[in-house]
């Protein structure tokens, strides 16, 4: 009697536990990004010239979630060939051969919106939160140029989505240790970011601290930039190496300090 | 089958079953079932759909011409005119209409290389540059695609993608052809008007003037030998087309023991066997597997092609194709291996996927837009141990599907290809230069990989990594080969989607790395190895290019290794 007591208990743990692993994930969708005239106020959709530039922004949000653990993603652009497809195996020409089971189609929590303002070449990334029905935080950037155009589109957009997911959902990127010092100075950082969030050498990072200030009765928390640096090494899903280029006699102090220092990606 | 129609239609006495015992009655129930089963086996019919092309392009309607001509000949096979556009398909003999249901489609679409507009001429000239020889050299090449779909389930069973140039199948070029694809200048210094070499390097103008107007005067020859290598491709190609035997997805046929061939010196052929309705003939390109066994895991090693030389009511002969290997193949026989032969290398493919109970497999299909778009990515993926592609792109699939359904076929046994079409679970698609996953049940997107290589896009490597991830089927370290003065020199790997030559594996050594309140787990890379010798389909040889020592270290430490596929770009 006690040994299944245990047994049953042990089961509904674990299912309870498998539950709120899979309820923890957050479901996001991703739109199409839509156009948007600042002079006029109108929406559109994208020209030609634009949009076969902007028409990857979505793919790219697509790439930056699809990997990430803390994430269920759905492409919206899929939507289509997954009801179709689901419509034919619902008939008979499907009874005896493989069917997938239907009625398990995933609701969303957070919606991926996107918005080109042709005026200005800013992109805007929001989170439109499902539940609340409001913007939960959004990104704006005017895009970086060259002489070819725009510079490096997935760099920026995943830049912006980085920063997103610190606002949103609490996701900054700490740095785990120093791997390599000189002198007085640190050289090299581990920092908790991977292939799973699309970071690539060569990446830009800002490193900072979170300080508190006393503004009239409110504490606000200020990300003050200790030093910069570069992604020399990405590592596995998890983690990279950055290269510290700028402050490292700072960050050194810091790190002995043993305050907490986290990272981002650099606005340029 | 005429005992079944006397007692189904209306020839039937209504006290009929009442004359009859019960058990009379079941025996004829059984013996009327297996007869249909045996018709049904072996009486389905075969569709070509070809796209026509250019009907404004001569030569590709002469090409086109040639190719049905000979194809209204083969018995089983009906072709049709394709429109990949707008998914129409017109009988092209309307005398030869299918008498029984199709079981297999061939999709097929040609175009060729015609290089008659601008072509140029080819100068030989000797030491002193001054020109030996003139002529103009025809290129005829037509290249094919083409896919082959099985009705019933809408699953890509072959994806081809062929080139048809003067050459036979074995690569060696004809001499009928080679005379005929080069155009003699005869008397270039006149026709020219000096040297050709010397004008094309001193007046390059001039030349290319006198060149066009040489052109001009050898096109209706060329056109002509053009025609003429195009019908010696048109034989090639109606081959390719009507053949479906060896591209069907067939059944394993056990090597039987035979006392001469344990003896390589007398080894000339093996014997295997056969059933009148494996439709296996002589001259048949089969291919011989052994079945090996790795920690419980089994799997098929592929050994060497064969043609079946006899065949016999049982069994049949297949003689080695070339002398290499009797050695290995005399043990074999000796070892009294399982053996097997195939007649293609998909047959052996699924075979494989059932040899062990835990082998999954995976009903895929690709996001595209037209029958042979995402060529390549498709392929990659059709290569792969446990994929089933299916084809949603071809509406013509249920033309047929509704042909076999309707009354003409009730009789015809076309029950075993109805309600059996595979439903997609997983669509992989292609965007912004990511391969990308979606589960079909919850719409999920669940992985995405960059695929490999610059200019010749390689998406095997990207897929396996992709699907080890998502499917969670990580790569497996069954032995260490070589491991001597503590280092590990060369290891046995399996991965479910197995390995190719060329491919690299990096080795991890997993560490716990705590960030905040969680722990993470950390990949160091501490090696790298190199795919060596394959073992089976699903199991290969590794040599240890980096971090022998190491790898070894890791081991007798009892620290958890990692194995994956090593992307070059990351």
């Amino acid at each position: 009697m006690k040994k299944s007591f245990l047994s049953i208990s042990l089961i509904l743990g674990l299912m309870l536990f498998c539950f709120s692993a899979s309820y923890s994930q957050k479901r996001i969708g991703v739109y199409n990004v839509t156009g948007y005239s600042s002079r006029t106020h109108v929406y559109s959709a994208l020209n030609n010239q634009n949009g076969s530039v902007f028409g990857a922004v979505p793919a790219y949000c697509v790439d930056f979630y699809s990997n990430n653990p803390e994430f269920i993603t759905i492409d919206r652009k899929n939507i289509y060939f997954i009801t179709f497809e689901k419509e034919l195996q619902k008939t008979e020409n499907f009874m005896d051969g493989y069917v997938v089971e239907q009625g398990k189609s995933e609701g969303l929590d957070y919606l991926v919106q996107s918005l080109f303002d042709t005026d200005t070449y800013t992109l805007m990334i929001q989170i439109f939160d499902v539940k609340e029905e409001r913007v939960l935080c959004s990104s704006e950037k005017k895009l970086d140029k060259n002489i070819l155009g725009i510079k490096d589109l997935r760099q920026q957009v995943t830049g912006m989505l980085l920063e997103i997911n610190s606002q949103c959902f609490e996701s900054s990127i700490p740095v785990v240790r120093m791997t390599a010092s000189k002198g007085k100075k640190a050289k090299e950082l581990l920092v908790a970011a991977g292939k799973d969030l699309r970071i690539k050498n060569g990446y830009k990072f800002d490193v900072f601290k979170n300080v508190e200030e006393k503004v009239g009765g409110k504490t606000l928390s200020r990300k003050e930039v200790v030093g910069k640096g570069t992604i020399i090494k990405v590592e596995d899903e998890n983690f990279s190496i950055l290269e510290v280029t700028e402050g490292a006699e700072a960050v050194l102090i810091e790190i002995n300090k043993g305050t907490e220092l986290l990272c981002r990606v650099s606005a340029k | 089958m005429q005992s079944f129609r006397k007692i189904g239609g209306q020839k039937t006495k209504s006290n009929y079953f009442k004359t009859i015992s019960m058990k009379k009655y079941i025996v004829l129930l059984i013996v009327t079932f297996f007869s249909i089963n045996t018709y049904a086996q072996n009486d389905f019919e075969y569709a070509v759909l070809k796209n026509s092309g250019n009907k404004e392009d001569e030569m590709m309607t002469l090409l086109h011409a040639r190719v049905e001509e000979l194809l209204k000949g083969v018995k089983e096979v009906h072709l049709f005119d394709w429109n990949e556009q707008t998914h129409k398909i017109k009988y092209v003999d309307e005398l030869k209409r299918p008498e029984k249901p199709v079981e297999i489609i061939k999709f097929a679409e040609m175009g060729w290389i015609n290089n008659l507009k601008d072509i140029d001429v080819t100068l030989v000239t000797d030491t002193t540059g001054k020109t030996k020889e003139a002529y103009f050299r025809l290129i005829a090449g037509v290249r094919m695609n083409t896919k082959l779909i099985e009705m019933k389930t809408s699953r890509i069973i072959s994806i081809k993608q062929l080139n048809y140039g003067p050459q036979n199948r074995l690569g060696v070029i004809k001499e009928d052809a080679l005379n005929r694809d080069i155009v003699k200048v005869e008397k270039f210094t006149e026709e020219f008007a000096g040297d050709p070499a010397k004008l094309r390097k001193e007046k390059p103008d001039a030349y290319a003037k006198q060149l066009a107007k040489v052109r001009e005067k050898y096109m209706t020859l060329m056109r002509k030998r053009m025609r003429e290598l195009l019908v010696l491709n048109a034989e090639n190609i109606a081959k390719q087309l009507g053949d479906f035997e060896s591209e069907k997805i067939g059944r394993a046929h056990r090597v039987l023991p035979d006392p001469e061939a344990t003896d390589e010196k007398r080894i000339k052929s093996i014997s295997f066997e056969v059933s009148p309705q494996d439709k296996m003939r002589t001259l048949t390109n089969v291919l011989l597997y052994e079945v090996v066994d790795f920690n419980g895991q089994k799997s098929l090693r592929y050994i060497n092609p064969f043609w079946v030389s006899e065949i016999g009511e049982s069994s049949g002969k297949a003689a080695i194709a070339n002398i290499v290997g009797k050695k290995a193949l005399a043990e074999l026989m000796r070892n009294k291996a399982e053996l097997l032969i195939f007649k293609s290398t998909m047959s052996a493919l699924e075979y494989s996927n059932r040899l062990n109970a835990d082998t999954q497999e995976y009903t895929v299909g690709v996001r595209k837009t037209c029958v042979f778009c995402e060529l390549f990515y498709e392929t990659s993926l059709y290569n792969l141990p446990g994929m089933k592609v299916v084809e949603r792109n071809a509406p013509e699939i249920f033309a047929f599907y509704n042909l076999a359904k309707s009354d003409k076929f009730l009789d015809a046994g076309s029950e075993e290809l109805l309600n059996k079409q595979l439903g997609i679970k997983y669509l992989f698609y292609e965007e912004e230069g990511r391969l990308l996953a979606t589960d079909i049940e919850t719409g999920r997107v669940i992985g995405s990989e960059r695929p490999q290589g610059w200019l010749n896009i390689n998406y095997a490597i990207a897929l396996k990594n992709l699907l080890i991830e998502t499917m969670e089927k990580p790569l497996r370290l069954v032995r260490n080969e070589d491991a001597s003065k503590g280092k590990l020199k060369s290891f046995i790997a399996q991965s479910d989607f197995g390995f190719v030559f060329g491919e690299t594996l990096a080795v991890y050594e997993l560490v716990d790395e705590k960030v905040g309140n969680k722990v993470l787990k950390r990949k160091q890379e501490i090696g790298e190895a190199s795919f060596d010798e394959p073992l089976s389909d699903l199991v290969a040889k590794f040599k240890v290019k980096k971090g022998e020592k190491e790898i070894w270290e890791a081991q007798q430490q009892g620290k958890s290794l990692v194995f994956e596929y090593k992307l070059k770009r990351q």
